[in-house]
């Protein structure tokens, strides 16, 4: 029985249209990144949000659907706009950003929602997250990293999610351009830029030029 | 009803259309479980010494760097379709073992098991370039390996590495109790809560605490015997299928076996069709912030929070909390990375001993490789196969011999490769041979080996030469000539790497000493007792000696050309007993290994003798701007080196020699790890019988080393009528010790 109801479920379900701006209205997003011993202002960092679009199936498809970036200004302030799109898929709704923060020389923010873990999950692993909320703001701090060693391990944490191959390797990979799985480059040339000073900075073959992102 | 009916095909029809056109962006937890689980493995130290890739997994191939495009295997392989394939459920046949599901609008009802998907590339596709199993890695390995252009070598090995990325998102689907227990979560209308859990956690350091200590699984698994539908041994990877009375919480398990028996699924809590976990696994509730928990304490795994109580007397998983999924996330995570980073080791596990055979052709160029070849994999017997050499110069392709038939065993054999067509020029930089074998190897009928070896190649006598190999791990060999003098083996097993991290907060540093000690049981010690009193600080460090720079001794060939490696440890240091001072060394010489900069002759004003050298390191009025990076960079630099690779290689790491006749045997020990222990065991003699005031040749050798760990270290030993660095200083008594 249980198979039949469920079987039903999913084709009334896929059978339905969403009204998908009902779930892409997201943001703004304000925060704040400070250094985390100091508490002291970081700024040029850069904020990257990545709005994916989540489609439903046996297991949860997930593709990109926009990327938004920044840089902090002279108070460590940041603002992404809110979102509003319509999801390609009629089916999908679109997800919560997840933030990626970087500055060179400290500890990256990867990929991860702008809120806190809740309270009792850090109290019961006496773990303190580094993202909070303070007066309305959230303030997102990071620890700046002295060793050669963590700034390499910092640098593969960046790669929380997939940059668009150059066309010419998606073409030969069988993963076309325009297909919303990685972010493009021009929607994160700031970040690139500044993971490019930091690869640079810890002795790692260059992937490319330097070519400058703008705020 | 009929229009009611119709709707319902429509808006399936419309949804299959809609969804056969998405490309999967993975959840992003693939991505960080990857990630984490090359970082874990021994890919890295691999792939710079049998490989000579001086990247490590930072490598960058076609596009992507080397972990990067494990991520993006991991984050493919959900890509359209192919997530039906990933469930797994361990008490069924394997054949029956795949999701089993209502009719819907994405996958088939009945699919096809991960355990199967895995490793059979038909089941996949038809098309080779849309396969990415097992096989479909080892091909793409080996014709990376033996391609004939750097352009084909690049990409074959990317898409190796994205092969692998694909087959470990299936090991890391099966920590999902819902994969495992038959449990299809489609967003909206069922997603699964702890999956959305992991997501929510990702990147903070809530994730990074739970993930910072793996779980492996046991290797004997790979042992046990073979499912024919199924037959390579990375199915007990997921599952051993070997019958169990209790679910098992060890590490002897596959991974669906783990999350089957012993965890729950938002939909299987206590449901018919799994016996464990059962109510009856559950110990007496309680109450936490508004929540009713109840914890599993029998059945194998404990949990503290495994359900909750929900009304009417049902159990649930979705907490207020979050306590419920913490803990599930707390015991699947390490072993979803932990048993993927166990799959990655396992692929590069073939490993060959190649040994240079001392009848080279000494033309211009090399036509002939005669070498000595065998299977050094642990455990793992190889047998009728295809070898092929790879000459490179760093990472780039020069040349590929022809493939030969060989049946490769434990035993040295002499095989000579071809390289006629493309001779190879005698003063090629950084010359470096893979020997790449296709065959059996153990339970894997179509496996690879490696073996890789560097090529002596500058001025000094090719027939006293001897290399290292340093891996990561903390066993290798070094090879010695068979043809080497006396005076060049004794050089040659003198020479001794000791590679502590550096105290960053100790700006400048000094020299250490490492001694062998016979009074103790013939180990080498360290001790900083009377550090003060044998050597000299540094003008900026001399109220302590928390950080110290200890460096390889190696002889002097030619002042004006010499190369060389520094040794750093951190905070500790090793003494010579007795010792005056810096050059005044009143230690027992016979036993007595010292650890020296290499100074560039050039800098070296005081000449070449010991107290020279002692005093004139370069580090006495030497300071350096606080930071590892910094003092590693100018450090090296300072003496004319150049900073290769990561410098935290050299953490925590000592070398030391072992010798056997004629071999030495290179021990790589983690000083700095469980009881911080320094004290490293040698079972033969090293040294013995030299008596201070020896008058032997002193060290005309050489060292060349980039990356010492995971890197080849090649030992120059004496050329012949080479230099001398001062045949009357105690530094070369020692090293005329008679073995």
């Amino acid at each position: 029985m249980r198979y039949f109801i469920k079987s039903w479920v999913y084709l009334l379900f896929f059978s339905l249209s969403f009204d998908p701006l009902v779930y892409a209205q997201l943001g703004p997003y304000h925060g704040r990144v400070i250094d985390a011993e100091t508490k002291q202002p970081i700024i040029d960092a850069a904020v990257l949000a990545i709005w994916q679009q989540r489609a439903p199936a046996p297991h949860p498809i997930i593709t990109y659907h926009d990327a938004l970036e920044t840089l902090t200004d002279l108070n460590g302030n940041f603002t992404i706009p809110g979102m509003v799109g319509v999801p390609t898929d009629p089916n999908a709704v679109i997800d919560e950003p997840r933030f990626t923060i970087f500055k060179p020389g400290y500890e990256a923010v990867g990929g991860r929602r702008l809120k806190p873990v809740p309270l009792a999950v850090q109290e019961d692993l006496k773990v303190k997250d580094n993202v909070y909320e303070q007066n309305g703001i959230i303030v997102v701090e990071l620890k700046r990293l002295t060793t050669r060693e963590e700034r390499l391990s910092n640098l593969r944490t960046l790669s929380s999610f997939s940059s668009c191959l150059p066309a010419e390797i998606a073409a030969r990979l069988n993963s076309p351009t325009g297909l919303p799985y990685c972010i493009p480059e021009e929607k994160h040339l700031n970040l690139i830029r500044l993971r490019d000073i930091e690869e640079e900075s810890v002795g790692l073959t260059p992937r490319r030029p330097r070519n400058g992102g703008q705020k | 009803m009929n229009k009611i009916f119709s709707a319902v095909l429509l808006g399936s029809a419309l949804s299959i259309f809609q969804i056969s056109h998405i490309y999967s962006f993975d959840v992003p937890s693939h991505r960080a479980f990857s990630e984490k689980a090359v970082r874990s493995s021994n890919l890295d130290g691999f792939l710079r010494s049998e490989l000579n890739i001086a990247g490590g997994i930072d490598q960058f191939f076609d596009g992507r760097r080397v972990f990067e495009w494990v991520q993006e295997g991991s984050e493919r392989e959900d890509d359209s379709g192919r997530f039906c394939n990933h469930f797994h459920n361990p008490l069924l046949d394997w054949n029956q073992a795949g999701l089993q599901i209502a009719p819907n609008p994405v996958c088939p009802t009945t699919n096809t098991s991960s355990v199967l998907w895995g490793q059979r590339p038909d089941l996949q596709s038809s098309n080779e370039s849309e396969q990415f199993a097992w096989q479909n890695a080892r091909q793409r390995y080996f014709d990376g390996l033996t391609a004939s252009t750097q352009t084909v070598r690049d990409q074959k090995l990317g898409l190796t590495f994205r092969t692998l990325g694909q087959v470990i998102h299936l090991v890391q689907d099966a920590a999902v109790p819902a994969h495992t227990r038959n449990d299809a979560h489609p967003t909206f209308i069922d997603p699964d809560g702890l999956e959305g859990y992991v997501e929510s956690i990702l990147g903070t350091s809530i994730f990074n605490q739970l993930t910072s200590v793996i779980t492996r699984y046991n290797s004997s698994i790979l042992a046990l015997s073979s499912n024919s539908l199924a037959p390579i041994p990375i199915a007990k990877i997921i599952d051993t299928d070997q019958p169990s009375a209790i679910p098992s919480a060890g590490t002897d398990v596959g991974m669906a076996e783990y999350s089957d028996g012993n965890l729950v699924s938002d939909d299987t809590i206590f449901t018919s069709g799994f016996v464990y976990p059962r109510v009856a696994s559950l110990g007496p509730s309680f109450k936490f912030k508004g929540v009713t928990y109840f914890p599993k304490v029998a059945d194998g795994e404990l949990v503290d929070h495994f359900v909750a109580q929900a009304k009417k007397g049902a159990y649930l998983l979705n907490d207020s909390n979050s306590l419920i999924f913490q803990d599930y996330s707390a015991k699947l995570l390490p072993r979803a990375i932990g048993y993927s980073a166990g799959l990655i080791d396992y692929f590069f596990r073939g490993r060959l001993k190649v040994v240079l055979s001392s009848n080279q052709p000494m033309g211009n160029s090399i036509t002939q490789l005669p070498v000595k070849v065998a299977n050094i994999t642990d455990s793992e017997e190889s047998g009728m196969g295809q070898i092929t050499a790879v000459a490179l110069s760093g990472n780039s392709v020069l040349a590929v011999s022809p493939q030969k038939e060989i049946s490769l065993g434990r035993v040295e054999q002499a095989i000579t490769f071809d390289f006629s067509l493309t001779p190879i020029p005698w003063d090629t930089p950084n010359l470096f041979f893979i020997l790449a074998y296709r065959g059996p190897l153990g339970l894997e009928q179509d496996s690879v080996m490696v073996g890789g070896r560097s090529f002596i190649n500058d001025s000094f006598d090719r027939n006293n030469s001897a290399i290292v190999r340093a891996p990561t791990k903390p066993w290798t060999e070094v090879e010695i000539n068979p043809t080497m003098t006396p005076t060049a083996f004794r050089v040659v097993s003198n020479i001794l790497a000791a590679v502590y991290s550096i105290n960053e907060i100790e700006a400048n540093r000094v020299h250490g000493y490492m001694y062998w000690d016979p009074t103790n049981n013939d180990k080498f010690s360290a001790d900083q007792g009377s550090e003060a009193l044998s050597i000299q600080p540094t003008t900026a460090n001399a109220s302590g000696f928390a950080g110290l720079a200890v460096r390889i001794p190696v002889g002097i060939n030619n002042p004006d050309s010499f190369t060389g490696i520094c040794v750093i440890y951190e905070g500790d240091y090793f003494l010579v007993p007795n010792a005056g001072g810096p050059g005044l060394h009143g230690e027992r010489t016979d036993h007595f290994l010292r650890i020296y900069a290499v100074v560039n002759g050039a800098l070296r004003p005081g000449g070449n003798s010991v107290t020279a050298l002692d005093t004139q390191t370069g580090f006495l009025t030497r300071s350096f701007a606080p930071g590892w990076n910094n003092l590693y960079e100018e450090f090296l630099g300072s003496f004319g080196f150049q900073a290769v690779g990561d410098p935290n290689k050299f953490k925590n790491k000592v070398h030391t020699l072992q010798v056997v006749g004629d071999s030495i045997t290179l021990r790589i020990i983690d000083a700095l790890g469980a009881g911080n222990d320094k004290v490293i065991t040698v079972t033969s003699s090293l040294v013995s019988g030299g008596q201070p005031g020896d008058t032997a040749p002193g060290f005309v050798s050489g060292i060349n080393v980039d990356d010492p760990i995971g890197q080849e270290i090649d030992l120059y030993a004496p050329g012949i009528g080479g230099g001398s660095q001062g045949g009357s200083s105690n530094w070369d008594n020692w090293v005329g010790n008679s073995l």
